[in-house]
């Protein structure tokens, strides 16, 4: 049903083109599904000076299912270390899955994020990180991930 | 984390139902609903209304659910509880809340006893063919590790070997290829061997014209019965689909997901043809307003103009309704002869079932039984014999247990495949009756709200100091 997720995608992207929430920037948006931003921590924390890049790709049935969103890894960008997130880019986090609700947005998403790397204690990646990431499926959403870890 | 640790900031985006153009009292006694906002803007969808200069008569599809500022379409808001209803991963407790306030979502729909029943049995049905299913995996391990004594006991099973294909035959399409030729393969042995007289499986088409049919005609003629029977049953949902209020639907048999009205979802091959309806939209094809303007025109303030959002169409009962394919597949050998017994105990009280069932009433009803009355055959061609049994009778002198009991399965997959339809309508449309009742916004800061302040009586627009 692409014109009822284009729709909110069209205002959404309004909205980000006005202003983004601080450490964020609309780096690219290929089309209406697939945009990337860049996010970076602006207080003191452990990425203080890091910059990262999160893809997001809408799927036609946004914002009822939840889109997929995944850090970029190439060249330029790497994922950050964090126990939530895999080298590869796939995010372990509940509102991108179980907890996602229609009221979350393009910029809740990288609020919430942005939150998540600046709680972080310490930088490592998660338990399993090879082996997730060697057998991984292409699409996070394809993953069945278990949100057991509230408190970072 | 809490999910919505930073919900805030992004009302700053959806607050164009309380950030509005002038702030006003509201001069009435009782609370304002959503047919007094003047703008409204969908917290899911992000869809805007007209701004309103009157009061207009209904609510035009917005409704106002909780106890806080959102407010949204009905259609956007039942398609995401129906979403988080049918996704596995998700608990649909959450999307009958409201994600700002936590005010439950009231919803009516039209949910008759039957339904409820069938619910209630369903859910049970599926613990029961859970247990069932490990259960008959036990046995089988039991089988295997614990001899041949309790292996001979299920050697007459044998017999009904290509029944529970016609059960498989009519669910599955996997079978249906190959189905065809197994009586072929099933036959050559007493094709080749014909036995005359004293076997039970003579050459099939030799006695076409006897009544009731042999038990090898019965066999052979049993999986182009299923095919037939899966051909049919087709048919016969996409016309209950074609009749459930709410437009086409679609139906896939081998997952037991019912998809109404234009989803989008990978095609699937056993996706009824109404699927195709006009109107679907491509997924892969470019939104025609992709450069965002910010003078876009706002949206129809009538939701009918609104496509439907995806989501709301689907229907999973898949669980319980494959474990019911899986045990009824196991217990199709025992289930089979349950009713054949059970008609032939009706068939004492009907001369036409009788006829059906081809019970001789001369004979007497049962005086012939299969099994005690079939010897093994021996003699080197045994191993050839599919079922290594024969009887040294006629075969139009036995007790046709064969037939009754086929006849018996049959109707017991088509009265649970019945049941099974039945639920997927009645379920269908209880989703589809659904409505979520709409609160007032009592509790709510008025002043935030971008109200209609209008004199009811004349039907003056006016403005509240």
């Amino acid at each position: 049903m692409a014109t009822f997720s284009s729709r909110r995608l069209t205002k959404e992207l309004v909205a980000l083109r006005e202003e983004c929430p601080a450490g964020i920037t609309l780096l690219s948006t290929e089309d209406l599904k697939s945009w990337t931003l860049s996010l970076e921590l602006l207080g003191e924390s452990l990425f203080k000076g890091e910059v990262f890049a999160l893809r997001f790709t809408f799927g036609s049935r946004y914002p009822i299912e939840a889109p997929e969103v995944v850090f970029v890894v190439n060249d330029k960008y790497k994922a950050p270390m964090h126990p939530h997130v895999y080298s590869n880019g796939h995010i372990c986090a509940s509102i991108l899955g179980s907890e996602w609700s229609p009221v979350l947005n393009t910029s809740t998403i990288c609020i919430t994020l942005q939150s998540m790397l600046a709680s972080c204690k310490k930088k490592e990646r998660p338990e399993g990180n090879d082996r997730y990431v060697k057998n991984a499926p292409l699409s996070p959403k394809n993953t069945h991930f278990l949100y057991d870890d509230d408190s970072v | 984390m809490p999910p919505f640790a930073s919900g805030s900031r992004w009302y700053s985006m959806s607050n164009a139902n309380t950030a509005g153009s002038a702030k006003q009292h509201w001069p009435y006694d009782r609370p304002p609903t959503i047919k007094d906002l003047r703008t409204r803007t969908c917290w899911i969808c992000l869809g805007e209304s007209t701004p309103l200069t009157s009061r207009p008569k209904t609510r035009q599809g917005w409704i106002h659910a909780c106890s806080c500022s959102l407010v949204a379409h009905e259609s956007c808001l039942l398609a995401w509880i129906a979403s988080a209803e049918s996704a596995s991963h998700s608990s649909p407790s959450k999307a009958s809340r409201c994600p700002q306030c936590n005010t439950k979502y009231i919803i009516r729909s039209r949910k008759p006893l039957l339904l409820r029943i069938l619910n209630r049995a369903y859910h049970y049905a599926t613990v029961g063919y859970r247990a069932i299913t490990v259960c008959a995996v036990i046995s089988g391990a039991f089988h295997f590790y614990f001899g041949r004594e309790l292996a001979d006991i299920a050697w007459h099973t044998t017999d009904f070997l290509s029944v529970p294909l016609i059960l498989l035959s009519s669910h599955t399409s996997v079978l249906n290829t190959i189905l065809p030729f197994l009586p072929v393969l099933y036959m050559p042995a007493s094709m080749l061997f014909p036995g005359g007289h004293g076997s039970l499986f003579p050459p099939p088409l030799t006695d076409a014209v006897n009544y009731p049919p042999s038990p090898a005609l019965t066999l052979f003629m049993a999986p182009y019965i299923g095919m037939a029977y899966h051909f049919a049953s087709n048919k016969v949902v996409s016309w209950i689909s074609r009749k459930t209020p709410g437009g086409p639907h679609s139906y896939t048999r081998r997952n037991l997901v019912v998809h109404i009205n234009r989803v989008a979802e990978e095609p699937d091959q056993n996706v009824l043809p109404n699927d195709l309806a006009p109107g679907i939209d491509n997924d892969g094809e470019e939104p025609d307003n992709f450069v965002p303007n910010n003078d876009e025109p706002p949206a129809a303030a009538v939701p009918a103009d609104d496509p439907e959002p995806a989501g709301v169409n689907v229907i999973h009962l898949t669980e319980g309704y494959v474990l019911r394919l899986i045990v009824s597949t196991l217990l199709a050998p025992f289930v089979a002869p349950v009713c054949g017994e059970l008609l032939k105990r009706l068939s004492k009280h009907s001369a036409v079932l009788r006829t059906v069932l081809g019970i001789d009433a001369a004979r007497g009803i049962g005086k012939i039984g299969l099994r005690s009355n079939v010897t093994a055959l021996s003699g080197p061609l045994a191993f050839l014999m599919p079922v290594g049994l024969q009887y040294d009778g006629r075969i139009e002198d036995m007790d046709p247990v064969w037939w009754r009991n086929a006849l018996g399965l049959s109707l017991f997959v088509l009265i649970s495949d019945a049941t099974t339809m039945l639920h997927l309508w009645l379920a269908l449309r209880e989703r589809r009756s659904r409505t979520i009742m709409s609160r007032n916004f009592s509790g709510v800061d008025y002043s935030g709200l971008d109200l209609i302040v209008e004199d009811e009586e004349s039907g003056n627009q006016g403005v509240a100091e």
